[in-house]
């Protein structure tokens, strides 16, 4: 076996021990994402989420997930905004966590 | 001749998806820490050849422990790469400033990192015998 189907397969492996982590971290913007639809979000839910986001887009990305990687890139960059969240911004978030979503769980 | 890699970083996966790359691709030998207090210990102790270090870590987080692992004697010619999602010129001139021997983009591929780890050295490239 060569080093490349090697690495590939345990990184199989490594990808279905780091799922559940995967999904709490998606949950945590889903439920971001909930209150702002809902007009609940508080900024220490917001941080968070963002935070949760950031550390998505890397993870990702070295699973080779690049599609939910450059999502949850976007959902750091609207999450981060010190502006108030405009409608448009609201729709794309919305758009980026169901691309998300669809991209971790395809990587099972 | 096998290398020794010290990664501080604190996400777990990442620090797992590291140790894999570098490990089998190269045959490198990966030691983790957890945060930027860990890594220190560990880089005292261990003398690496190279440390990986992420820039954003809660608490200590990368140019701070950059800047201890330099005033320290023993750890101050260890050179230090910087993983970072953030590669805008500004950011990269604020750590260069800092004294990292260079930067890896995260998300990186893990075919491809140990190569990009020996490019920014000046080590042959790796390959596992």
């Amino acid at each position: 076996m060569s080093s490349a189907d090697e690495l590939q397969e345990k990184l199989q492996d490594l990808w279905k021990k780091a799922l559940p982590l995967m999904l709490r971290r998606l949950n945590s913007i889903e439920r971001a994402h909930k209150a702002i639809v809902g007009g609940a979000l508080n900024d220490a839910m917001k941080a968070e989420a963002a935070q949760e986001a950031h550390k998505l887009a890397g993870s990702l990305g070295v699973f080779g997930l690049s599609g939910g990687s450059e999502s949850a890139l976007e959902i750091e960059r609207i999450l981060s905004s010190t502006d108030r969240l405009s409608t448009n911004d609201v729709a794309n978030l919305g758009e980026h966590l169901q691309r998300l979503g669809r991209d971790i769980n395809s990587g099972t | 001749m096998q290398r020794h890699i010290l990664l501080i970083d604190d996400e777990e996966d990442i620090r797992e998806v590291v140790a894999l790359s570098l490990e089998t691709v190269a045959g490198w030998r990966v030691t983790s820490a957890g945060s930027g207090r860990e890594g220190i210990e560990l880089a005292r102790k261990a003398m690496p050849d190279a440390v990986l270090l992420d820039v954003m870590m809660p608490g200590q987080d990368g140019p701070a422990t950059l800047r201890l692992l330099r005033s320290d004697e023993i750890t101050a010619r260890i050179p230090v790469i910087f993983l970072t999602a953030k590669v805008q010129s500004i950011e990269r001139e604020r750590l260069q400033g800092a004294g990292a021997a260079g930067f890896l983009a995260k998300p990186f591929n893990p075919m491809t990192l140990a190569n990009e780890v020996s490019e920014i050295l000046g080590w042959q490239p790796s390959a596992k015998e």
